[in-house]
């Protein structure tokens, strides 16, 4: 059975070490990339099922990086946002341009995995 | 010196360079380092005991290569700085691994090491990791700081103290002899709300603190906690010579609805500074009933600052909506009304019957049929009901078509009564005695003081004694009224600058009173029984909403007064005193006009008034004489003859009795 993808978009590398731990320990194939250029890249090679990604980003912020997915890939995969700064407004410009979740720090990594799925879910639907 | 100039900036240059390589160069290195020991943390946190044997040995691996590594400072100083960046992003379960593996690896020694510094920012740095960790042995050791001189260590071993256990905000409030900004309340404040499982201390203890800014935290701790335990001290905190406290203790009251604390308020005032004063106003528009607004009227006559008098205009629309309305800057609607056709003249007939209170008047088809017909002749002299010519023809009822109402018509002054007002005297006088009864019920409600001398006209020439007796009361209730509004705008009277309403012991049995019966019997309680004391909390009734309240309100103040001149007969001074003024009736005024009863039945009642005269200089006789008697007496046919007839006690009830039993 083939492992779900899931892009990891950290620029914090411990944080992201320890996402990574975790869901790879619940069974997903991560790839952590640590700012908006790698993303990119990576989404220009392979879409993964999922994209997990901080909002403060070097190069490429977590909404551009929303932007991007929907206008520029034309793609409806999954995105959960996670961010220290629970800013209203960008929350909501985030929701509006098609973000499926929202996850503010401190992360609680089974709350994570629970949302992970979740999001996985509603698209399989 | 080009030569030296260029070293100089070639030093500068290679210092520079030197800096920023060497800050990149650690950054990499902690960059390197963080990646090499992401795992080893990572495995360290989610370490599971029943894990396989093959992770144990993993495990056990990194345990003894970690330990080598952690004698090196560099590597310690490293992975506390990981340790302490990742707790800031990861919560619940996982955080506590982190604190958990950050004293498994004794890094809080290193932690402790630094609270011993004379530099403040290490030791700072040292009590904000032990916080972060939350170590809780660290606690003795950093309580420490709290009286601290140095001010950044001070409030970091605050915020320590009061995150590592829960009796640390006890300690923090006992302790402190320094102030606490507002900022630090505020991040005081959040720490303990983040606290898991904690149950406020009943913070009303350091309102006694000799600590203005413990007593000023407390009182916002006890508002965020709702403890309304401390509601005698806050009000007691009213008092304060600190303004601060003084306007959070207010604030407080207004939170826990200390109702009890308004008369305090109100004491205060005065002597408050405009920022408190805005906040005390604040408070009264929330819990204030009617009978403040006389002091808050008081605020806004005499208040210099706009924005206090502006306050007080709010809080009296708040306790009695719609009292002050706006009047400046107001077009003039009479001048934009447009002037009524013929085609619908019966329309305006209506409303202006509607507006000036008529409306209980029912005129019917019948009673229109029944006006006789030398009425109906008569175009503009036509005193109440509408024939079906009036209703094509304008001009009737007043000349409400000339534009004049009825009221303006009928309300000039004695002094000068005009033509028109002769006129609407002789239009009452032609009138049946059911219209008159009608006039006069509806007289009652739209009368106002300028009606006075045309009351008196009536009273004077109207034979039926009913009609009589109504009269005189509408013109009493209006002598009341005009002396009510005489003690409030007028002079400085006793009951607005020495008597506040709370004076009156009645005052709380209406705050308190649960219906408005219970209100109704109080306000004829208090014209019973009750003095001077009670004549600012009428005034204030005066005002209320509620006829009924008004009109006992009234009454029993105009008892009040009355027993008062009596026990001190007033001399009044005809030249000198307003015609608007309240003055009785005297035997005086009656007969220097033309008197409706003979003049035997009025020497009768002079002999039984004669205890209740009173001489003036020139030596007339100025004689108190109630008309209810005269009218009684008169329809009656009852002569009292003895001076210690207790006329003074007979209850006028009867009368009205009698008088509906003859209708």
């Amino acid at each position: 059975m083939n492992k779900r993808k899931i892009l990891l978009a950290e620029d914090d590398e411990m944080l992201g070490s320890l996402l990574t731990y975790w869901l790879e320990k619940e069974g997903y194939d991560v790839a952590l990339k640590s700012n908006g250029q790698e993303v990119k890249k990576y989404l220009e090679i392979e879409m993964p099922d999922t994209i997990i990604s901080d909002i403060m980003m070097p190069y490429l912020s977590g909404i551009e990086l929303v932007d991007f997915v929907r206008n520029d890939l034309k793609s409806n995969l999954p995105i959960l946002l996670i961010s220290a700064a629970s800013n209203d407004e960008n929350i909501l410009n985030a929701f509006e341009l098609g973000a499926n979740d929202f996850l503010s720090k401190p992360i609680s990594p089974p709350e994570l995995l629970v949302r992970v799925a979740r999001v996985m879910n509603q698209m399989t639907v | 010196m080009t030569v030296l100039f260029t070293a100089l900036g070639g030093i500068y240059f290679l210092l520079v360079f030197f800096f920023r390589n060497s800050i990149s160069f650690n950054r990499n290195r902690l960059s390197r380092k963080r990646k090499e020991l992401a795992p080893i943390i990572n495995n360290f946190l989610f370490h599971n005991e029943n894990a396989t044997v093959e992770e144990q040995k993993d495990y056990i691996g990194l345990k003894i290569s970690i330990r080598d590594s952690l004698k090196k400072p560099v590597f310690r100083k490293i992975l506390s700085e990981i340790l302490l960046d990742l707790q800031k992003d990861v919560g619940g379960e996982t955080k506590k691994r982190l604190h958990h593996l950050y004293l498994e690896l004794d890094l809080h020694v290193d932690a402790y090491k630094k609270l011993k510094s004379w530099r403040w920012q290490i030791v700072s740095q040292g009590i904000l990791e032990l916080t972060q960790m939350q170590v809780d042995d660290s606690y003795g050791f950093i309580k420490k700081f709290i009286n601290d001189k140095r001010g950044i260590i001070r409030k970091q071993a605050e915020l320590a103290i009061v995150s590592l256990r829960t009796e640390g905000i006890d300690y923090f409030l006992d302790t402190t002899r320094y102030a606490i900004s507002e900022w630090q309340q505020l991040k005081l404040m959040e720490v303990l709300r983040h606290r898991e499982h904690f149950r406020p201390p009943y913070f009303k203890s350091w309102l006694i603190s000799r600590n203005h800014d413990v007593v000023l935290f407390a009182l916002r701790l006890i508002k965020y906690y709702n403890q309304s335990d401390a509601a005698v001290a806050i009000i007691e905190l009213v008092k304060h010579k600190d303004e601060r406290i003084r306007a959070e203790a207010i604030t407080c009251i207004k939170e826990f609805c200390l109702i009890n604390a308004l008369h305090l308020l109100k004491s205060i005032f005065w002597k408050s500074n405009i920022a408190t004063k805005i906040e005390i106003l604040d408070t009264i528009s929330a819990l204030g009933t009617e009978f403040d607004v006389n002091f808050l009227q008081k605020v806004k006559h005499k208040e210099a600052s706009f924005l206090v008098r502006n306050k007080a205009i709010a809080a009296i629309n708040a306790i009695l909506p719609n009292t002050i309305l706006p009047v400046h800057n107001l077009l003039d609607t009479t001048k934009l009304q447009e002037k009524p056709t013929a085609k619908d003249d019966h329309i305006d007939i209506a409303r202006e019957i509607y507006d000036i209170g008529l409306k209980s008047i029912e005129v019917t088809f019948d009673e229109i049929k029944e006006i006789p017909e030398d009425h109906q002749k008569n175009d503009t002299n036509l005193p109440i009901g509408l024939t079906e010519a009036k209703l094509e023809k304008p001009s009737i009822l007043f000349e409400i078509d000339n534009g004049t109402d009825f009221k303006n018509q009928s309300t000039k002054g004695a002094k000068d009564l005009g033509a028109k007002d002769m006129d609407f005297q002789n239009i009452y006088f032609e009138m049946g005695l059911t219209e008159k009864a009608k006039f006069i019920e509806t007289f009652a409600h739209i009368s106002s003081e300028e009606d006075i001398p045309t009351l008196e006209h009536i009273i004077e020439h109207e034979e039926d004694a009913e009609l009589k007796f109504q009269v005189f009361k509408i013109l009493k209730e209006l002598r009341s009224e005009t002396l009510a509004e005489n003690h409030t705008d007028k002079e400085t009277s006793i009951s607005e600058t020495q008597i506040d309403p709370e004076h009156s012991i009645f005052h709380a049995l209406m705050m308190y009173a649960s219906d408005i019966d219970a209100k109704h019997i109080l306000i004829k309680e208090m014209g019973e029984v009750g003095d001077e004391k009670e004549i600012p909390l009428l005034d204030g009734l005066l005002l209320n909403n509620n006829k009924t309240i008004q009109k006992l309100a009234a009454k029993s103040k105009n008892q009040i007064l009355q027993r008062a001149s009596q026990a001190k007969p007033m001399v009044i001074d005809d030249e000198n005193t307003d015609r608007t003024d309240f003055r009785p009736i005297t035997i005086d005024t009656v007969t220097q006009q033309k008197p409706a009863l003979d003049e035997k039945q009025f020497t009768s009642q002079v002999s039984l008034e004669q205890t209740h005269s009173d001489h003036t200089e020139d030596g007339t006789t100025t004689v108190l004489l109630p008309l209810e008697l005269c009218f009684l007496y008169g329809e009656l046919g009852v002569r009292s003859q003895k001076q210690e007839h207790p006329f003074l006690e007979i209850d006028f009830e009867l009368a009205d009795e009698f008088y509906k039993n003859q209708s």
